[in-house]
């Protein structure tokens, strides 16, 4: 099953989360000015008919009372990847297609969370709590294709299942629009054909769909009967690296919390090193006792594959979580992840590069006694080191 | 204006100039080159790139005095192009003649009024250099500052004078070349300013054999070299027509990085290599080694380096190069351009290497040390 995951009008959103006082009303994003475009609409806007890509001249005019927020391209980068490192929890295969939509090969995932219904819920569920509040529309379906239409199905927070199967009495009733590849000059051409519903373009042969458009013909077939082969392809390189520990006790302290950050910097530092990447961020992820899941990330400056740096971002990373909670779940992920520069600085700070000589020796220590061979001498005390939580997000 | 200049002049004025004029500025008059009568026998040359200024006073024959700019470029290719002899320059509000023989060339010109005044030089207090050492400290470190503009504090050669040492320090932030001679050889100065890479190249570009010492002075946040130049060939028994010229040259204001510190001292291996044999062995080991990275491995062992280099898209390449060493061995990669520029600057028949781990920096250096090359290795 493949479950496709997009945000509501994201910038938008974030705007509107960002600043209570935005709320409810009509936003847009985007600049004042004779050339300028909407970069996003909130609902509220969509209601006086503005949509993203439209000159702000003409959605000033629709709707003069819009708010127009500046794009903060930065803090939606940031919300994306809070919510694409959620996506990551759910399947280990997460293709981004932009800041704000995502599809994951849900896969051999039902064991560990459920059904598909129950799976969306949870994930939307995640998605609300890790952001404080944005909302996300899902479609799950045995095809990329029919994933995405089916998250487009029931917009803003929707959650559409189409068991499989039943592909067909979903889309046949669909506009021709919906279909991928029609833009509004095929869409002409088609319905001069007389094709209105996806039904009428199914019913069709392919030999004549392809006589009529071209080589767009196979493609307007093969979707219209709910056939998509195209397999969730995550980027190159891992988005993220990251270890999580699921506690046998809450924890509730500083002190309580510490030791579970600095062991899963350590396990993700080594992973890093043995990857031979680096990071350019650090999210600490805590989960209350309610399963609300809660997380906070910084960048690394300069990019890092030793646990000194992560551990000093974390630091100041656990000051922003609320203070009195009790945790389950604690863990640590690096991600902005890049291949370590073969070249080496001549300026590195020399902190830094005695860090670098000393994890590159107790990697080759490691390599050839065993994980357990050298240790945190802080570590020893409890030797309890659950081995689970694993995450490498491709 | 009206002016007559031979073509051999007009062409030394110009090709001195054009390089200076910005082409890609969003100021259109920057692309062009200023040119103004001075009396009734000089006509002054100027270009700016608002960081780099440089203006001559050439000889010329005055008929009506006037201003004006034209494209550096194209007003070059003409000048070049046109058969020896005078070339006249003729202006009548912005369109400019230049016509020599039956050639007419009318260009469209743009008002001098509108054109950046040149950096004042009246208080610069000019002090002589030997041309020949600068050049060398310039060639000798230039190649390794950084190109990377957004690093300000790298895109320039830190260079120095003291009762001791004249000196030129460069560094891209992955390998440093320092370059001094001893100030009995240079005479004794004190300054110590950070000159931009485009500048250090301008200046390169006016020390020629044809002089012994230049004259350059630091005011105002500016450098200015200042010389004569010959701008016809010299005829028997005739004194040779002669221009000023000035160049000014904004320093770089943001500090130099303590270079001092990562040169290394102490070092654990040391090497004696024949410099013209390395230098071969690594332009032909070059050859196979992957494009984006350059790496090349250094085998060091009793009395050889093992310089190989492995490209899965294209092969391998192993030679190996006979040395003085006696240490224990070691696998050491770079990036065999940073090896080659640093060998290649040098003259003398040996060079010495030294090194300590595979991740240590390592240096060379000529043997009479007036160079030290400080080379990151990579990891291989």
């Amino acid at each position: 099953m493949i479950l496709h995951a997009d945000m509501d009008a994201f910038y938008a959103s974030v705007e509107q989360l960002d600043h209570p006082e935005y709320r409810g009303k009509p936003l847009v994003v985007g600049q004042r000015g004779p050339r300028s475009v909407v970069a996003a609409a909130s609902y509220e806007a969509r209601a006086f008919g503005l949509h993203s890509a439209m000159p702000m001249a003409e959605a000033l005019r629709r709707c003069p009372h819009a708010i127009v927020a500046p794009n903060r391209m930065d803090r939606y980068r940031e919300v994306s990847q809070q919510v694409m490192a959620v996506f990551g929890d759910y399947a280990p295969l997460v293709e981004p297609l932009s800041l704000d939509e995502a599809f994951l090969d849900m896969s051999g995932t039902a064991a560990l969370f459920g059904p598909p219904e129950e799976m969306g819920a949870r994930l939307k569920a995640d998605v609300r709590s890790v952001t404080g509040g944005l909302t996300v529309s899902v479609g799950i379906a045995t095809s990329k294709y029919v994933a995405k239409v089916a998250s487009d199905f029931r917009k803003p927070d929707g959650l559409t299942v189409v068991p499989p199967g039943t592909e067909r009495d979903f889309l046949w009733p669909l506009p021709i629009s919906r279909l991928w590849g029609v833009g509004p000059v095929l869409e002409q051409k088609m319905r001069a054909r007389g094709l209105l519903h996806i039904a009428d373009v199914a019913r069709c042969t392919e030999p004549q769909l392809t006589a009529w458009f071209g080589n767009m013909g196979r493609q307007l077939w093969q979707l219209s009967c709910g056939i998509d082969a195209r397999e969730v392809t995550p980027p190159e390189t891992a988005l993220s690296v990251g270890r999580e520990y699921t506690l046998m006790r809450d924890v509730h302290t500083f002190d309580e919390i510490w030791p579970h950050l600095r062991r899963a910097a350590d396990r993700v530092s080594r992973t890093l090193r043995a990857d031979g990447l680096v990071a350019g961020g650090v999210r600490v992820k805590l989960k209350t006792r309610d399963f609300h899941l809660q997380t906070r990330q910084a960048p690394l400056q300069p990019k890092a594959d030793c646990p000194k740096q992560m551990l000093a971002v974390a630091r100041e990373l656990l000051t922003r979580f609320a203070p009195g909670q009790h945790y389950r779940l604690v863990g640590l992920t690096a991600y902005n992840l890049s291949p370590r520069p073969a070249q080496m600085e001549l300026f590195a700070n020399a902190p830094q590069q005695k860090e670098r000589r000393l994890y590159a020796a107790l990697d080759q220590v490691t390599a050839r006694f065993g994980q357990q061979s050298i240790r945190r001498a802080a570590d020893l005390e409890d030797d309890a080191d659950p081995e689970d939580g694993a995450l490498k997000n491709r | 204006m009206e002016a007559i200049l031979s073509k051999h002049c007009f062409v030394s004025a110009l090709s001195r100039l054009s390089g200076i004029a910005d082409r890609k500025s969003s100021m259109p008059i920057l692309s062009n080159v200023y040119i103004s009568t001075e009396g009734s026998s000089s006509i002054v040359f100027a270009a700016t790139d608002l960081n780099i200024s440089a203006r001559g006073v050439f000889p010329a024959q005055i008929v009506r005095p006037g201003t004006i700019t034209l494209p550096a470029k194209t007003l070059h290719d003409i000048v070049k192009s046109l058969p020896e002899g005078d070339i006249l320059l003729r202006a009548e509000g912005d369109s400019v003649e230049v016509s020599s023989g039956r050639s007419n060339f009318t260009l469209l010109g743009l008002p001098a009024e509108d054109f950046p005044t040149f950096p004042d030089t009246v208080e610069v207090d000019y002090l002589e250099f030997n041309t020949q050492l600068l050049g060398q400290l310039i060639d000798r470190t230039s190649f390794s500052i950084s190109s990377d503009e957004s690093r300000p504090h790298l895109n320039g050669a830190l260079f120095q004078g003291d009762a001791k040492i004249l000196r030129m320090v460069t560094t891209d932030g992955h390998r440093l070349s320092k370059a001094e001679f001893k100030a009995e050889e240079t005479g004794f100065y004190n300054f110590s300013h950070v000159v931009s890479h485009k500048g250090i190249l301008e200046l390169r570009r006016l020390l020629d054999d044809s002089l012994s010492v230049i004259s350059m002075g630091f005011h105002a946040g500016t450098l200015f070299v200042k010389r004569t130049l010959e701008v016809e060939k010299p005829v028997e028994g005739e004194p040779t027509p002669t221009a000023e010229f000035v160049l000014a040259s904004k320093l770089v204001e943001a500090e130099f990085p303590s270079y001092d510190q990562v040169i290394p001292k102490g070092m654990e291996r040391e090497v004696i290599a024949p410099r013209v044999a390395l230098l071969e062995s690594l332009r032909r080991i070059s050859i196979v080694s992957p494009d984006r990275n350059m790496a090349v491995k250094f085998a060091i062992s009793e009395g050889s380096i093992e310089i190989s280099s492995n490209n899965p898209a294209v092969g391998t390449a192993v030679e190996v190069i006979d040395v003085t060493y006696d240490g224990d061995e070691v696998e050491i990669g770079f990036n065999v351009r940073y090896f080659a520029d640093a060998l290649s600057v040098l003259s003398d028949d040996e060079v010495k290497l030294e090194l300590s781990g595979a991740l240590d920096p390592a240096v060379i250096n000529d043997l009479e040390k007036t160079f030290v090359g400080v080379i990151m290795p990579m990891r291989i």
